[in-house]
This record gives structure tokens, sequence and C-alpha cells, in this order.
């Protein structure tokens, strides 16, 4: 086989931001992450989905008015060790009450998907929506994914997003986390871009992944531990 | 975007219907079932206690039989579904020399990890901070592999992002050769209750192998099933110039979403019909270049209809004139592997060059208005097939695949 050269691709990012909340803040988030939403649409919804949908509201905020929402992006969210909470629950409430005290929501709501699908249903996203990753290095994986998505062009840009508890909650037979840990979540819009340009950029190749102009507390929020920056 | 035109030349898989390429091919055209009665739980106290499963999962190449044996069960499986796609393409022991890219789609990886755990007694869940590698970095170091990796989740349509994915970096030179597919053990005891409480699960437990109905008026819910299937992508020119075996193209692929519920489907056709318009216009082909619907077609009650709406929504009347079936009749619904099974019907459908069936429709639904290739498997001169999967989260994506 001879080895072709492989593509460099660089993206601009036209919006970002990070936020983090602890189980109070997320209570507030749950009914109103920064948009009106029907009573209880996001009862169901794992932390780190509500966080997800939060730091892309507030992103588009701290972008101005010239960042328009546009209905055909698409969303690729990385959270890392989602739906434990839930599966927490559901292990406890099988032992007690068997099959049926096991909630309909815990596959739709608790999968690696749901933090994605959120964010597309709730902001009216109808581009391509995924998941990616799962565990340590699943930012890096959304990386080269939504780099990879708007390279196609049907996807002007991609809400790309990456959540984690930092440090991992320990979870009460309610399914609350401990009071020391708090959920993070890092939000960038990344659009089709010429290969240079000013402002921030994400430039993926197959093997390396770069932020460029990005800010530092954002770079921090994304890809959290000094590992996962080393990795980058 | 590239022109690099992407082929399959190799697959490895482990279904409900058999874990190789002709057992499986020769079960989807005679019309069998493997869907049973659950065993390797008690599943006496669930609304539906009958799955499409596996049985032991075959051991792959450059791995002792014992120790492969001792692995996590979702690791056992993707691990050999990789393994066996590398083998039957011809490049197991040029692997080492290639750079191999692997995605993945997975869509509970670490739930499936953490229940499994739970209930042989572990206490995994409760302490994710305990180092333990993702299942694609694993894979990679087990089967000796160098290039990019990602796992990707969109429920039951996470094999069709896997192989577009792949192909995408093929195309951009970012690997000379990808593994790509997906696998779910979702036949656990919380993932089965949790559809069984949705109501989207059959409850024809008296009659296993007729439970899956797709398209029929009496269908009731699906039949959660197990497997995997993951295949080997590599430029077009390469493969054919080192005489592999072409089993297809990778011709199309298009993806949208509802943004209207995380289970319900829209009932505005436009979104999914958009993903079938988008494969077609990547394929750079016209409704009558499709030989083939492979639907995604679950058996439930709303779900069939709302694809019946989305197919003549995207491909106008002349639907009603393309084979369609669902093989969820006979394998049970591979929910996360799902897509990548199905695209594995459709090399069959291209191989064998015929339709598989939908078993069990007796009695097709009016709403469902397309055409049916029922009961039994139908001669079919094949170039083109198309696969749709729909996912929880409102995902929608279209495959299209063509004879190289």
């Amino acid at each position: 086989m001879s080895p072709r050269t492989p593509a460099r691709v660089s993206c601009a990012i036209a919006a970002a931001d990070v936020v983090q909340a602890d189980a109070a803040r997320l209570a507030q988030w749950r009914s109103n992450p920064g948009m009106k939403l029907p009573g209880g649409a996001l009862r169901h919804v794992d932390d780190q989905a509500v966080a997800a949908l939060a730091a892309v509201l507030q992103a588009e905020r701290r972008a101005g008015p010239d960042f328009v929402r546009d209905p055909c992006w698409g969303v690729v969210a990385a959270p890392r060790y989602f739906g434990r909470a839930g599966l927490i629950q559901a292990f406890r409430r099988y032992a007690v009450d068997g099959a049926w005290g096991i909630a309909p929501h815990l596959v739709p709501q608790m999968s690696q998907h749901a933090a994605a699908g959120v964010v597309s249903q709730w902001l009216g996203l109808r581009g391509p929506s995924l998941g990616v990753g799962g565990g340590d290095g699943g930012v890096l994986e959304g990386c080269r994914t939504a780099a990879t998505l708007v390279q196609s062009e049907n996807v002007p840009g991609v809400w790309l997003i990456a959540t984690r508890w930092q440090p991992e909650p320990r979870y009460d037979d309610q399914g609350r986390p401990s009071s020391d840990a708090v959920c993070w979540a890092a939000a960038l819009a990344v659009v089709s871009a010429p290969a240079v340009g000013a402002g921030p950029r994400l430039v993926v190749e197959a093997d390396r992944v770069v932020f460029e102009n990005l800010p530092t507390d954002i770079v921090d929020g994304l890809l959290g531990s000094a590992a996962a920056k080393r990795a980058a | 975007m590239s022109a690099v035109e992407v082929g399959i030349t190799g697959v490895g898989a482990v279904t409900p219907l058999g874990h190789r390429y002709e057992e499986i091919a020769d079960r989807l055209l005679a019309g069998q079932s493997g869907v049973r009665r659950i065993e390797h739980f008690d599943a006496s106290q669930h609304p539906c206690r009958i799955a499409g499963l596996i049985d032991t999962i075959p051991c792959p190449p450059g791995v002792e039989p014992r120790v492969f044996a001792q692995g996590p069960r979702l690791e056992q499986l993707l691990h050999a579904c990789c393994g066996l796609a590398l083998a039957d393409a011809g490049l197991w022991s040029a692997r080492s020399e290639l750079r191999v890219g692997i995605v993945l789609g997975m869509g509970a990886e670490w739930l499936i990890r953490w229940e499994d755990d739970a209930f042989a007694g572990g206490d995994a869940m409760y302490h994710p901070e305990r180092p333990h590698q993702p299942l694609v970095r694993l894979l990679q170091e087990r089967l000796g592999l160098h290039g990019p990796v990602a796992s990707v989740a969109a429920a039951c349509a996470s094999g069709n992002y896997a192989i577009a994915q792949a192909r995408r970096w093929l195309q951009l030179g970012w690997a000379d050769v990808c593994l790509a597919g997906a696998g779910d053990l979702g036949v656990s005891r919380l993932a089965l209750a949790g559809f069984g409480n949705l109501r989207a699960l059959t409850r024809r437990n008296d009659n296993a192998a007729a439970a899956s109905r797709p398209f029929d008026r009496g269908r009731d819910g699906f039949v959660a099933a197990e497997g995997g299937a993951v295949f080997v992508l590599e430029p077009l020119t390469a493969a054919r110039r080192r005489g592999a075996r072409l089993y297809a193209a990778i011709a199309g692929f298009g993806a949208s979403s509802d943004a209207y519920h995380m289970v319900i489907p829209s009932p505005d056709p436009t979104p999914g019909a958009t993903a079938i318009r988008r494969a077609l216009a990547d394929a750079r082909c016209n409704v009558d270049d499709i030989d083939y619907i492979n639907a995604h077609a679950t058996s439930t009650p709303v779900g069939d209809i709302a694809e019946a709406r989305i197919l003549h929504a995207a491909l106008g009347p002349e639907v009603k004139s393309i084979p369609v079936s669902s093989s969820k009749s006979m394998s049970g619904h591979l929910l996360t592997a799902a897509a990548a099974f199905e695209a594995l019907v459709c090399l069959i459908a291209l191989d064998r060059q015929a339709v598989p069936p939908t078993i069990n429709l007796e009695d097709p639904d009016p709403e469902c208005d397309l055409c049916h290739v029922a009961q039994t498997a139908r001669p079919h001169r094949l170039r083109s097939a198309l696969s749709n999967s729909f996912g929880f989260g409102g995902s929608n994506t279209c495959l299209i695949v063509r004879a190289a």
C-alpha cells in the first residue's frame, strides 16, 4: 500500500465557553439552563447533559449578537462516565423492586448519545448528533469527529461539547453527588474555515489535536486533566 | 472532500444468526429466526423474556482461547469482530505495517461494563477513578495496531456513523485501513427492564420466532438482541491492487436529527427524509439506482409507520417498486450494533443477488405501504442497497453500499 499524505483539518472556533456547577447549581439549570423550557423538560436528564446545554447557551451569549443559531448544525458531545448516577440508582431499585422498578428513561437518557441528543432537541439543531468517547481521552475523539464532520459539505458547523465531573462524585441513596464534586462542561462552536486565519482554531491531524488562539481557561475546561493535555 | 472511493474488504461478525459470513447469509436468506428464550439470567419477572442471543463468542487470531474467555464479554465481542475482520481481509499478518484506524459504535460501553461487574459482585461503578482503558484503546493494544481511534454513540444509528467516520479518515489519508462497526450487549437485566417498562419491547413471549414482526399489523414492540459486526474499510484502489475480495463500496452516507424527542420519532418525516436524500446525493445516485432498502423497522407500532412515511417523503412514488425488508424480523434488534449488522445484510444481498425477507409479515399494516418482501427471500438483481438506521435522541442515518 502506498501511504497518502495525511490531511490536516483546520476549523475556526466561532464561539466557546466553559461552565462549572455543583449540585445546587445543576438543580437550578434543570428548570432554566439559560433558556425557557417546558416544565420538567430536563427532569430525567443526566447532570452532564444539563451542563452541556448550559455551556452551549452560555457560549452563544458570550459570542454576542453576531452569532446566529443555525438549525443545520450538528452536535458532538464527549461526556465522561455518563449515566453513572442513573445506573447506580437503577441497580439499587432492581435489587429491591425487580424489573418493574427500572425507570423507562434509563436507556434513552443515560446512554452515551444522550447529552448530544438533549442539546439537539432543545436547540432545534437538525444536523448530525452523536456522542463520542466515554472515558478519559474522549475529548480528543470528539475533536477528531467534529473536525471530520465539518469537512462534509452538509454540515456548516458543529457544537463540540466536553463534560465531566471533577473529582468523580460519590452518590448517596437518592443519587445525589457528593458536595466536593463539580460538573464541568465546555462548548466550542466548530465551523469550516480557510486553512489559515486569525482567531481561535481547532487543527486536527491523524495523531494530533491543536487548539490555536483559544483562551487557556477554555482549553483547561475542555481537556481537564494534564494527561489529556499531553495527549493533545 | 477527496474523491477517494472506499470499499469493504473484510467482515467479522458475532450475531444471533451465526458468527461466520456464509452461515449468516444462509440463515438470513432461509428466513430463520435467531430469537429465543433468555436463559443467561432469570428474566421471569421481566415483561419481555425473549431476545436475539449470541452463543460462545469465537476466539479471534492471536490470542490464547483461555485468556480470551476470561475477558469481559463486551471486550470479547469486539475483539472477536475486529480480529476476524482483519483475518478475513487478509491483513492479519500485515497489520503492524499499516496505519489501522478503529471507529466503533458503542452506545453504553461503561454502563455495560459496570452492570456486568455489579451483578458479579464488583463495585467498579462506585469507583470510576480506578484506572481502566476505553475499549477502543484496549483493542488497539491487544490487536497490535497503530492509527487513530474513536468510539461513537448515536443509539441504534451508531454503526452507520462509525462506518461514515472511518470512510472520512481514509479519504483524509489518516489511515491505510480502518476497522469500523459496532457491538452491543443490550440483553442485560437493567437494559431489558428499562426497554420493557418503556413499552418498547414485544410481549409475545410464547412464540419467540414469531415475535419480531416489522410492518405487520400485529406487531407490538421489538425484540432486543446482542451482537456485533465490524468491517475492514480501505481505499478501493489499494484493495484492488492487492487483489482483495471486495464485498462492496461505501457509496453514500447521510445523517440528520429530528430535534423533537429523545424517544418518539418525529411525526414530521422531513428530518428522516433529509438523511436519505443526503446519502443519495453523497452516492451521486438517483432513487431508481436503489435496488433494495434494508429498513430500520424495529416492529414497534409507531416507529414502522414513521419510517414508511420517511421513505415515501424521501423517495417519492418510486418507493413502491423498490424491495424493502427488515432483517430485525430474524435477528431481533441489535441496538447499538443494528446499523452495522444491517450493513452486513446489504453486503449479503449484493453478494447473493437476493433480498432477505421480513419474516412474520402476515398482515401488512396499510399505513406501511411499501414493496415488502414478506416471508421468503426474493432473487433480485442488485447493484446498490440502502440501509436506514434511526436511534433514540432523534438520530437519523442512511448508508448506501454499491457493488464494487
